[in-house]
């Protein structure tokens, strides 16, 4: 019985980690949309996002059913309602992924988004994406927090993002519509950065039972 | 073992006990219970002698202190005396064994038992003269009852039994276990013990080499194995049906990253295509994807292997950055190959065209077959150009090494190019010392002709031009001066690619190929030499080429 259930564990920790490279998919082909105009990117963004979401709703499923069946206590009971936590954040990180794919299909950014730091932004946000399931992956404490450290400087990057923008419009009011949609998508990028560190801090409580 | 030594020690010693304790009870017991009859017997003879002088005054007093009971009873059975009882109350004892065998035979004996008391009775009867019956009879433990005596004592000797066997099976299992325990099993042969263990010890001694020898080869094949999947370039991953890595050689961590054993195939990379992949081969089927981390491009073959129900999978990958990079190169040649080939063939047709149509005025005539005459020539140039160079590239040459004097070679391309460099103005000087050195002379003419060429070409009026050849070592280096236009140093690292040109508006009236430098990359591979660019704009560049081994 006990030898299902560990079975059953790796299940849905292999299943956690393919939703987290299916997230880091997500938001890399939206940031490549973003940055190169390529809307093959954000049609595959958004296809992404599809299949997190059925992911988000296996991975549920299966972890209600851990709960009933095998009635898990202590570090057991721990990862399966951190994974109930986590896919949320992931299943997030993805609608938003898309979101930004939805702006780039409508607007070309792709050349004035270099200078309002939202392409530093983009790769801060991949990197704590990664980190965040890196440290899934690895039961790595210490990356787990560095996650968690690291949204601060996704929130510098938004608000220096926000400030060049508002430059951006008081020089030149014909670019005001470009400048929301840039803002949104800055907006968008800095909760990725926030769903990564939730992520970050479900790790955290999964290893230590800290929270 | 000690417990059994133990249980033997103690099951011998107590049935010696209670068999020694039985035969002596049995034994002793009849020659006592004999003896007694015959006493009683004796007793009974002078109870009757004194009875007869003194009457049954006699046996009154007799009866009260002996312990033996008395008892007197007439012809016709009646109790006339008895020593333990009242004689009134007592019945007929005509009927007694002992008696009626006394009044028929003069004398009877009788044995009764009483088990619940664990006592014998003996009766000895005899007859008297005046046809009484005088009867004696005493009491003794039987033999159980003697056994039920004497239990407490067996018990106590059975108890010291055991402690006794508890002691000596000690000592006995320390005593046998202890040589045992000392037995050398690193050198079987070598211990002097018991004679009955030298079988073991023997088939030990075999199995140990056997093993030995077994683990040895294993050991060989393992680090066979290692050291063949450890220096290979390729990644290597094998993972068990469990989906979990198996092993993993050193090229795999420069991949994944480090890579332990036992950790799952999800941890080593998350790759979507690395994912599917290895996923398909868990399937039971072959996967082949390219990936891309960070600035290399891998590709991996995954290959399913048949367990019992499921598949294990071998993950093969290699880095094919590289291909990459010469597939783009080769795409990029063919492509400014079609492309150099068209000009001066689209000038060629133009002309052509223009003298076939007769649009051109006669006078014209002589200026635009010399335009075709030229465009002609650069075009042979260019497909000279690139037969040496696929040439090179596919090593034909190879066969044709012999020993070629640099200098002497280094003499005749300086002197190929002294026409140009008269007319351009530049001064062309070769110094140096002999250096034979092993090659192709061909190909050294070429590449030394195409260094003092370019040297002429991107040269300034009134500038110079100097080739020197010195040993150095055990090469030789040949190396070529100009005082030329330079090169600027973004361009440094690319003016070896084909086709590739610093100035591409001034190449045209050059006449260039944009083949020369790439020739001489590829000859000096051929050579096996290296080929050193320093260059200031504006102020000169100096090619060397530097020779390994001189002859």
């Amino acid at each position: 019985m006990r030898n299902k259930f560990d079975e059953q564990l790796e299940v849905l920790n292999n299943d956690l980690i393919s939703m987290g490279a299916l997230c880091e998919d997500a938001i890399a082909c939206a940031v490549k949309a973003l940055l190169n105009n390529d809307m093959e990117f954000a049609r595959c963004a958004k296809r992404t996002e599809k299949e997190i979401d059925q992911k988000e709703r296996e991975i549920e499923n299966f972890c209600l059913k851990l709960l009933l069946q095998q009635q898990p206590v202590a570090k057991d009971l721990r990862l399966i309602s951190s994974a109930l936590k986590m896919i949320t954040d992931m299943q997030r990180i993805g609608d938003q992924a898309a979101d930004i794919a939805e702006i780039v299909t409508f607007i070309d950014l792709s050349k004035s988004i270099g200078d309002v730091h939202i392409a530093d932004m983009a790769v801060a946000v991949i990197k704590m994406v990664t980190d965040s399931i890196d440290a899934f992956v690895k039961r790595d404490l210490a990356l787990a927090e560095a996650v968690i450290e690291y949204d601060d400087v996704v929130d510098t990057l938004f608000s220096k993002s926000k400030k060049s923008l508002i430059d951006l419009v008081a020089a030149d009011i014909t670019r005001g519509e470009q400048a929301l949609d840039m803002l949104m998508i800055a907006k968008y990028l800095e909760r990725i950065g926030d769903h990564a560190a939730l992520i970050a801090e479900w790790v955290v409580f999964a290893i230590t039972g800290k929270h | 073992m000690k417990k059994r030594i133990f249980l033997s020690i103690l099951a011998v010693s107590a049935s010696i006990l209670v068999v020694t304790s039985a035969l002596i009870v049995f034994a002793l017991y009849k020659d006592y219970e004999k003896e007694r009859k015959q006493e009683l017997a004796s007793e009974c003879m002078y109870l009757a002698e004194a009875f007869g002088d003194n009457g049954i005054a006699y046996l009154k007093s007799v009866g009260r202190k002996s312990p033996n009971r008395i008892t007197l009873i007439d012809s016709g059975g009646t109790v006339l005396y008895d020593s333990f009882a009242d004689a009134a109350s007592l019945d007929n004892h005509l009927d007694r064994p002992e008696v009626a065998a006394a009044i028929k035979n003069g004398s009877g004996e009788a044995t009764r038992q009483s088990a619940t008391r664990g006592e014998n009775t003996y009766y000895y009867a005899m007859r008297l003269d005046n046809g009484y019956v005088l009867r004696i009879a005493v009491s003794t433990k039987s033999m159980l009852g003697i056994v039920r005596n004497t239990a407490g004592v067996i018990a106590l000797i059975l108890l010291l039994a055991v402690a006794v066997a508890a002691a000596i099976s000690n000592l006995l299992t320390k005593a046998v276990v202890k040589p045992l325990n000392n037995l050398n099993l690193d050198e079987p042969l070598l211990n002097d013990t018991y004679g009955e263990l030298s079988p073991l010890l023997l088939r030990m001694d075999r199995q140990k080499k056997k093993i030995g020898e077994q683990l040895a080869e294993i050991e060989t094949k393992q680090a066979q194995i290692n050291t063949i999947a450890g220096s290979m370039p390729q990644a290597l991953v094998i993972f068990g049906v469990n989906k979990r890595v198996l092993y993993a050689n050193e090229s795999a961590g420069a991949l994944f990253g480090a890579v332990k054993a036992g950790i799952g195939y999800l941890e080593l990379c998350r790759d979507t295509g690395y994912i599917q992949a290895v996923e398909t081969a868990f399937g039971g089927y072959a996967a082949d994807v390219k990936i891309e981390t960070g600035a290399k491009t891998y590709r991996l073959s995954v290959n399913p292997v048949k367990g019992d129900k499921t598949y294990a999978a071998v993950l093969f990958a290699s880095d094919v950055t590289q291909e990459g990079v010469n597939e783009k190169i080769r795409r990029e040649f063919s492509a400014n190959v079609s492309h150099e080939l068209k000009t001066p063939l689209t000038s060629i047709m133009g002309y052509a065209e223009i003298m076939h149509n007769g649009i051109a005025r006669q006078e014209d005539y002589p200026r635009l077959a010399g335009q075709i005459y030229g465009e002609s020539k650069r075009l042979l140039a260019l497909i000279e150009d690139i037969i040496k160079l696929s040439q090179l590239d596919e090593g034909e040459m190879q066969g044709a090494f012999a020993p070629v004097d640099l200098l002497a070679v280094a003499r005749k391309a300086a002197d190929s190019c002294r026409k140009k460099a008269e007319a351009n103005d530049v001064q062309l000087a070769v110094a140096g010392e002999t250096c034979i050195v092993s090659g192709i002379e061909g190909t050294l003419f070429e590449m030394i002709f195409n260094l003092c060429d370019n040297a002429v070409t991107y040269n300034k009026p009134g500038g110079s031009v100097e080739v020197s050849v010195e040993k150095s070592g055990n090469g030789a280096v040949v190396s070529v001066r100009d005082t030329g236009i330079g090169i600027a140093p973004e361009h440094l690292d690319r003016v070896f690619e084909r086709f590739y040109r610093v100035d591409k508006s001034r190449s045209k009236e050059t006449g260039g190929t944009g083949l020369g430098l790439s020739i001489v990359k590829h000859g000096a591979l051929l050579h096996h030499a290296r080929v050193d660019l320093a260059s200031r704009l504006g102020e000169g560049t100096t090619v060397t080429l530097v020779f390994g081994n001189a002859l």
